[in-house]
């Protein structure tokens, strides 16, 4: 007997011995037995409407022109899928800038620190990519586990900047000017970026922008942006590093927050 | 011959059969639409959110893995849903929804107009974690490790919080 059975049995007065062994395992059903009855008859009252014939055959027209169309298709693929796709371009700008556009102080850099800073930063690209494709039948995350996973991927960049410098060997590692360093990263990261943002986009299930999983698609994209500078650019300076590579991901973020109260407006 | 069960339904329905999605619909539709109106007391809204419900469902199919539960999914859906409602209108500004113009079909409990409103009335002094639990475990008969499922929420936190739910309930209508 389970427990709806069990309350339906208590308000209409036919307590058996099988609801009385239900009662005494489940302490909410002893609550309303204990009562009597009453509450449970008063809580029976409320209404409950029957299913709309109508109004299925709107879901149907509905459910049968999204399922026809392609974009929408791929929106609805298995979330495994989904995730593991969203991923692969998360990580494709970092592969690609390993393979042809590898730092000139490949040799000399610490291979530790070097697998600390990937390893670490795909794990909360990872992140991101999952936070950016909420499923619709899981409970919503409280707003504080959001803040704080918001807050654990926009400081996840900043750690390379304070690893010990890896190294002062080598001539590349040493920019004539910050500020033009800056730039040019911010425009490789974007170029590694913008790929695996729309792809997220295309396979994120709400046709319309929410906040939160836009954000969490931009710093998606801009973390897996941040592998492909870790595995491309020569220089050690903490300044560089910080702004250059790390606060590409608050930027993002920012811009994202900036896209979706434009267009909720 | 046996009902069969919403997860036999479900594995139909995601294997095309389109009668197996009516069928789930019809199980489902008017229960989802009571716990809605129950939250935000707006017929309109509710039947509308029903229906973003069951596109959303059919939206996530495919994500149906077996051992996993319809009836949770379904809650979790259209509460998510009725969530984002209620933040975009807010629970006090809802429209009023007047039950007496909704007879229950459990005619067999007689009870006073007066002492509906009261348990409305205590039901509002809720919050909405209580309300929920009261809502899935009471009217809608929703066992704990699935309404579990649908809040997120422990098993065993659950148990407490509907049992000092019960338990305030009853202190408010002590005189029914």
């Amino acid at each position: 007997m389970n427990c709806s059975q069990a309350r339906d049995r208590i308000v209409s007065s036919s307590i058996d011995d099988e609801v009385r062994a239900h009662v005494s395992e489940c302490d909410a059903c002893a609550e309303l037995s204990a009562t009597d009855g009453q509450l449970g008859r008063a809580l029976g009252q409320y209404a409950r409407p029957e299913a709309d014939p109508e109004a299925f055959e709107k879901i149907t027209q509905i459910t049968s022109e999204q399922d026809a169309d392609a974009v929408w298709r791929l929106r609805h693929m298995p979330t495994n899928r989904r995730l593991a796709i969203a991923l692969c371009a998360s990580l494709v700008g970092a592969t690609v800038f390993f393979l042809v556009w590898r730092r000139p102080d490949w040799s000399v850099y610490p291979v530790v620190q070097m697998i600390v800073v990937v390893v670490a930063m795909a794990i909360a690209t990872g992140f991101g990519v999952v936070l950016s494709m909420p499923r619709a039948y899981r409970p919503e995350r409280p707003f504080p586990l959001r803040l704080a996973l918001l807050g654990f991927l926009l400081a996840i960049p900043f750690v390379p900047a304070l690893l010990p410098i890896a190294h002062e060997a080598h001539p590349a590692s040493v920019e004539p000017n910050l500020w033009v360093g800056i730039g040019k990263c911010l425009g490789l990261g974007t170029l590694a970026a913008f790929p695996a943002l729309i792809t997220i986009r295309l396979l994120q299930r709400d046709q319309k922008l929410e906040l939160w999983p836009t954000i969490f698609a931009a710093l998606a994209a801009a973390l897996g942006a941040n592998i492909a500078l870790q595995v491309h650019c020569p220089v050690v300076d903490p300044a560089h590093i910080a702004i250059g590579h790390g606060a590409m991901a608050m930027l993002y973020a920012g811009l994202a927050w900036l896209v979706v109260r434009a267009t909720v407006r | 011959m046996t009902e069969r069960t919403d997860e036999e339904l479900m594995a139909e329905y995601v294997a095309g059969d389109h009668e197996a999605f009516r069928a789930l619909y019809t199980r489902y539709a008017g229960r989802l639409e009571g716990a809605i109106r129950r939250r935000i007391r707006s017929e309109e809204a509710a039947s509308d959110i029903v229906q973003e419900a069951f596109v959303r469902f059919h939206g996530a199919r495919l994500d149906f893995r077996d051992g996993a539960r319809v009836r949770p999914w379904l809650y979790t859906i259209a509460f998510n849903l009725a969530r984002d409602w209620g933040r975009k209108h807010g629970r006090r500004t809802m429209v009023e929804w007047d039950e007496r113009d909704h007879p229950t079909e459990r005619d067999d409990y007689v009870v006073r107009q007066e002492d509906i409103d009261r348990m409305r009335a205590a039901l509002d002094t809720l919050d909405e974690k209580h309300r929920e639990v009261i809502d899935l475990h009471w009217f809608e008969g929703l066992s704990f490790p699935e309404i579990s499922e649908v809040t997120g929420d422990g098993v065993s936190a659950l148990k407490v919080r509907a049992h000092r739910t019960y338990k305030k309930l009853r202190n408010v209508l002590g005189s029914l």
